[in-house]
């Protein structure tokens, strides 16, 4: 690889890791502007970027990088008080920055001239309280002021420092002298003109305290770096760290003035700077007189008050003589060593004879080839690798895993005649764990790369919001799989902003509750069962689950009925229904709701799931489960046909072993599907071999004809359960996953497959995408409240009804395929004739029915004196039937219970809207009331005895009204529960005729009439459909399909017919 | 010159370039793909790779009497190793073959090693077998038999792409 794009690479990847710490740095700065260590920091990330990038040529990053230092060293040397008008500055010139390392080839051509304005202005005036010190900024960059406050700059700083580069010399100079007030925290001016204040010479003497606490907290590293160091002389870290900590002292000691500590560390940092170098080995005899160094140290820094009679002049020459004999050894050194070499050579001399600045000149373009020298040995602590490589490795790991696997099963036989293969196979197994653990670690991310992005969103989020929000975050350091926390990164921020815009209040409503005017945010990550929860927490006002479910009913989502029923947690969990969305708290910032779906698709790929809770007005929060990582799952391996398959543990709910003698009483049929009953519940139940067609699925599987036990796994997708049979329970394995190969694309069922313990391949069932399959969409919810929703409006027919009632208590709804028009009527324009009522009507007289003449109904006390009458269709007499008052037209799932107490002209009741309503049978009721206005079919039972028709209609009840309609016609009926079982009976018997509804699961209408004409068997076979869709649209492509009439439901007399039209 | 590998199937003779081949093996322990076409066996473990095991003979309009576990089966190279093939001997050996995921095709029983120069290779020749012809990419005759070279891409992209219905399995 190119030396040169190594480097590069290496100082984007330095600055990809100091860019988070400047953006942390300056929303803590904002604050705690007074927080010098933050400063410090903020300040070193900001200067190595600048160093690196001038190193690389990449200019934008370093002007820019420059400007932001500039700013910034005002502020260190308290001349300048960073407000938020600076931080703002200072972020948006980070996100700049951010931009331009992305993208480093292209950086040069991106503008910063704004920002670096920006920056400059603030530089030119900084705030009204230090405007005496604007001019002596202004003059900063004359070198003789400079560097006039200490010789000690001639020091070898740059090394430290690894960016000095030619062209911006002057801002060179400006570092070290910000470095230095760095580390004295000191204003240099000030200092060295003598002129202090009161106030000033106050502020020199908490300077000298504050460096003492500093020194005093870095000589114990120095004594643990060194130790380390004996142990493992090569270790850069150590030695680095060492290095910064001697130095440290050193830049602060010498400014206050401190000079045998001055002098002690600039001889101990010399020789470090050798060991950096890799000029000497750090080795017994440098350890130990270090150490002797940092013993005196200590005693200098606890008594640094005035003449302390510490004697440091032995220790002083025998660390010099350590470091000549060092620097003389290396001159005739490597090219690089050589030029550290010059450079320590001419530090010396410049220590021993205070020089001024000008000949750092000299030293610098030597000391140019510092940064890479040291920036290359401080990578080598991380290499980056290849993820391609590492997805080989996780491979390779799962693969030996294997082989273990194999091996033992192997040796287990010999491990009683062969004395110490039991140790090795468990040495084996050992290493081989964790040998694959560390290789699965090696993707592992640390859950904070999300975390800490959310400090600057909220702060962000508090400006536009006017809110005050605090961020706190818990277990950062959790680690999860790399595609893991990337696909992370957008849910979570979805959570966030919709907990800073609608969960937490505004300071006045918080003060109003007697909360505290800041809200708080916890995001926190812990382990909990080998898997990993992210839970995000406000103190806000909650969710109120009620305003939930009523947006949900608004939007359609669900109904009146279901939302009774509902507990506050279903309610709460609407939130993730697509397209859910409370429509009245859009902003700009979220609109709560809005994407909470995709949110949630989006845990439930990478396998977790999410929950919400809330206590209105107090606190909501959402829990997700995520697992560790992708690539290995723990499962359910269960047997089938001898073929193994894998259920995902989070698929899975509980396993059920079913005796042969409870079979009949938990398991039942529901509309041609076998349903189990488990406490309470009814779940779906198939056959994991015949919903793979595996075996042939018959009507009574003669694996269900049982007299061995079933085994039975209840497994969720969403909020799906379904009761899976299968042959056998092998147990749970944790599976690595395969993709499936690219050859199965069309195969629906499998997310991938995985190498078994034993070798064997087991198929990984895709729980989700197996329950949709097989259309076995029934929720809970709908099975719990009976009636109807979208999901089951794929398999059938919704009926368009006319709800009414009769002044009484009483509900009725009537098909609306049955009815002409509706129309009010004055009451008063009753007639009666012969004891019975008439109106007239267009010209006509037409006969009126009441109700409660004509069924076993309530009559009603009294009629409103303006009354709806409904004027049915094809009636041979004009007729209407007289109610009360029109409810509501509503388009529902027709799914009727009491069909039992079906006589005279009620067909059955169910549920709408809550109200149980009764369902009428307006033919019935036109009957009793007024015989002569009903068609009387002249049923030709000849003719129609012969006749063989099949049904086919997937709802019961429809089922039911229509066998019984054309049985009374004569015919001979056989039925069939959707288009398949249709074609099937078709293939077992002769028909003369086929009925058939549209909308049906497993296979509609259309697609059975498509195969029966494609076979020149039932080329002639009338087939004629029997539907509640009657657009046009419809009827046309049903025609085209091959039906041969398109008639409506309920229309017993048209279907009769229709019938004997064909029966000809 | 070229080499290449023969095998049997139904009643023909077959060859495929033997720089597609990536290995020769029997079919053990294959695990069938509930719902997959029928002319996908099903997957087995090859040394810890999903191999999955195709039978050309759906394709070929052969039949055969040879039980499944006699039957040979023919690894081919992927992609990636087709192209780490090229890379080794700095030559472009061209092929359409690009597949991601490894693949085997199952025959009756493999034959010798044939060694052909180009231009004893003849085009197909669609009076003297009655295969689909897209599938054929040439001709070698030995003796009084025509071997058919088989165009093994086009098998693949019948396997890859293939939403035909006739050859999905029935019901």
């Amino acid at each position: 690889m190119d030396d040169s794009d190594d480097l590069i690479n290496s100082f984007i990847e330095e600055a990809r890791e100091h860019l988070p710490v400047i953006e942390a740095s300056l929303l803590s700065l904002e604050n705690k502007p007074d927080e010098q260590t933050v400063l410090n920091e903020l300040f070193r990330s900001v200067h190595t970027i600048k160093g690196g990038a001038g190193f690389f040529g990449l200019h934008n990053i370093s002007t820019l990088s420059h400007s932001m230092e500039s700013l910034l060293s005002l502020a260190r040397s308290n001349k300048l008080q960073l407000t938020h008008q600076h931080i703002d500055v200072l972020l948006s010139s980070q996100d700049r920055l951010v931009q331009m390392i992305d993208d480093p080839q292209n950086s040069n051509n991106i503008n910063v001239e704004q920002e670096c304005q920006k920056l400059n202005q603030l530089i030119e005036r900084p705030n009204e309280h230090f405007n005496a010190f604007a001019q002596i900024a202004e003059s900063h960059r004359s070198e003789a002021e400079f560097f006039e406050p200490s010789n000690e700059f001639s020091e070898p700083e740059f090394i430290e420092e690894q960016d000095d580069f030619p062209e911006t010399t002057p801002i060179n100079q400006q570092e070290n002298f910000t470095d230095f007030k760095n580390q004295a925290n000191l204003n240099p001016f000030v200092f060295s003109e003598n002129e202090f204040s009161e106030e000033e010479k106050l502020a020199q003497h908490d300077l000298l305290s504050s460096f003492i606490e500093e020194a005093r907290e870095c000589v114990p590293r120095i004594e643990t770096a060194l130790l380390a160091l004996e142990a493992n002389p090569g270790n850069m870290q150590q030695l680095n760290e060492l290095f910064r900590n001697v130095h440290t002292i050193k830049g602060g000691a010498s400014f206050l003035g401190l000079e045998k500590i001055s002098r002690l560390t600039h001889i101990m940092e010399d020789i470090l700077a050798l060991a950096k170098a890799a000029q000497v080995v750090m080795e017994g005899k440098y350890i130990d007189t270090l150490l002797e160094g940092y013993d005196c140290l200590i005693q200098l820094i606890e008594q640094h008050q005035g003449d302390n009679g510490i004697d440091i002049e032995q220790l002083c020459h025998r660390l010099k003589q350590l470091k000549n004999l060092d620097a003389h050894e290396s001159e005739h050194n490597a090219a690089i060593e050589e030029t550290v070499a010059v450079a320590t050579q001419s530090t010396e001399n410049l220590t021993s004879i205070p020089s001024p600045p000008a000949t750092t000149s000299l030293a610098k373009p030597i000391i140019e080839e510092e940064p890479a020298i040291i920036s290359h040995s401080e990578t080598e602590e991380t290499i980056r690798v290849h993820v391609k490589r590492l997805n080989k490795l996780i491979d390779l790991a799962g693969e030996l895993v294997l082989v273990r696997n194999q091996v033992f099963r192997l040796c287990e036989p010999l491990i009683v005649q062969t004395p110490g293969l039991k140790v090795i196979l468990h040495n084996f197994n050992r290493i081989t764990t964790e040998m694959q653990e560390e290789i699965m670690g090696t993707r592992m991310q640390p859950i904070g790369v999300i975390f800490n992005k959310f400090p600057r969103l909220i702060r962000q989020l508090e400006k536009d919001l006017g809110k005050q929000i605090e961020l706190v975050t818990e277990g950062a350091d959790v680690e999860l799989d790399k595609t893991i926390i990337e696909s992370l990164s957008d849910p979570v921020t979805h959570i966030i902003r919709n907990m800073a815009d609608h969960g937490i209040e505004t300071p006045q409503e918080r003060i109003k509750q007697g909360k505290p005017p800041c809200g708080t945010i916890l995001q926190k990550a812990f382990h909990e069962s080998g898997q990993v929860v992210i839970q995000f927490s406000d103190d806000g006002k909650g969710i109120d689950p009620d305003f939930i479910a009523h947006k949900a009913l608004e939007s359609g989502i669900i109904t009146a009925d279901i939302m009774e029923k509902m507990s506050a947690k279903e309610k709460m969990n609407l939130i993730f229904t697509p397209g859910f969305s409370t429509a009245k708290t859009v902003s700009s910032v979220s609109g709560r709701g809005i994407g909470m779906d995709v949110v949630k698709t989006n845990i439930e790929q990478i396998g977790g799931s999410i929950d919400i809770n809330s206590q209105l007005g107090k606190w909501s929060s959402i829990t997700m489960t995520l697992p560790l990582t992708m690539a290995i799952i723990s499962a359910l391996i269960v047997s089938v046909q001898n073929c193994r398959f894998a259920f995902p543990q989070s698929n899975l709910e509980e396993m059920v072993l079913l005796e042969a003698d409870d079979y009949a009483k938990q398991v039942g049929k529901v509309r041609g599907q076998r349903m189990l009953s488990l406490r309470g519940s009814f779940l779906p139940l198939i056959s994991l071999a015949e919903s793979l067609n595996m075996i042939t699925a018959t009507e009574e599987n003669p694996q269900l004809s049982i007299e061995n036990p079933l085994y039975i796994l209840i497994i969720k997708a969403e909020n799906n359960r379904v009761a899976v049979i299968v042959d056998q329970i092998l147990g749970s394995e944790e599976i690595v996953v395969k993709p499936m190969p690219e050859y199965f694309r069309q195969v629906k069922n499998f997310s991938g497959t995985s190498i078994l313990g034993d070798g064997a391949i087991a198929m990984i069932i895709d729980v989700q995408g197996y329950i949709h399959k097989n259309q076995l969409t029934y929720t809970e919810l709908q099975k719990d409240n009976n009636s109807s929703s979208q999901q089951r409006k794929v398999e059938q027919e919704p009926q368009s009804l006319l709800i009414f009632d009769n002044n009484t208590e009483e509900h009725f709804a009537l098909a609306l395929s049955w009815i002409r028009r509706i129309d009010s009527l004055d009451v008063r324009r009753i007639q009666f004739i012969a004891g019975n009522e008439y109106i007239e009507y267009r010209g006509e007289q037409m006969r009126l029915l009441r109700l409660e003449n004509c069924l076993p109904v309530q009559k009603p006390n009294n009629y409103e004196a303006i009354a709806n009458i409904i004027i049915p269709k094809r009636t041979k007499i004009p007729v209407a039937l007289l109610i009360n008052r029109v409810v509501d037209t509503k388009s529902a799932v027709i799914k009727l219970e009491n069909t039992a107490m079906k006589n005279s002209g009620i067909l059955g009741s169910m549920l709408l809207d809550g109200k149980i309503t009764l369902m009428l049978d307006l033919h019935s009721i036109l009957e009793a009331g007024e015989p002569d206005s009903v068609e009387k079919l002249e049923i030709n039972a000849e003719k129609a005895k012969n006749k063989h028709i099949l049904l086919v209609e997937d709802t019961p009840f429809f089922m039911k009204v229509i066998k019984e309609c054309i049985e009374a016609g004569g015919y001979k009926v056989t039925t069939a529960n959707n288009g398949r079982e249709g074609l099937d009976t078709l293939h077992q018997q002769d028909f003369d005729l086929v009925l058939s509804d549209i909308e049906m699961p497993i296979m509609d209408g259309r697609e059975m009439v498509k195969n029966i004409r494609a076979n020149p068997r039932w080329d002639k076979l009338p087939v004629i459909a029997l539907t509640t869709l009657n657009d046009e649209q419809t009827i046309a492509d049903g025609k085209k399909a091959g039906f041969n009439e398109w008639l409506v439901k309920l229309d017993k007399e048209l279907v009769l017919k229709t019938l004997a039209r064909y029966s000809e | 010159m070229r080499q290449f590998i023969s095998f049997y199937l139904g009643s023909e003779r077959y060859a495929i370039d033997i720089l597609l081949a990536k290995e020769i093996g029997r079919l053990h322990e294959v695990s069938p793909v509930p719902e997959a076409p029928e002319y996908l066996i099903g997957i087995m473990n090859l040394r810890g790779q999903i191999l999955t095991v195709m039978d050309p003979q759906f394709f070929l309009e052969q039949k055969t009497n040879v039980p499944l576990a006699q039957r040979a089966l023919i690894i081919l190279k992927t992609k990636a190793e087709l192209t780490r093939l090229n890379k080794l001997t700095r030559k472009t050996f061209n092929t359409e073959i690009a597949i991601k995921d490894p693949l085997a095709i199952l025959v009756d029983k493999m034959g010798e090693t044939l060694n052909v120069e180009e231009k004893e290779i003849l085009p197909p020749l669609p009076n003297v077998a009655n295969e689909k012809e897209e599938f054929i990419s040439g001709m070698i005759q030995q003796q009084n038999q025509f071997i058919i070279i088989l165009a093994i891409e086009q098998l693949i992209n019948c396997v890859c792409n293939l939403k035909n219905e006739s050859f999905k399995l029935k019901d």
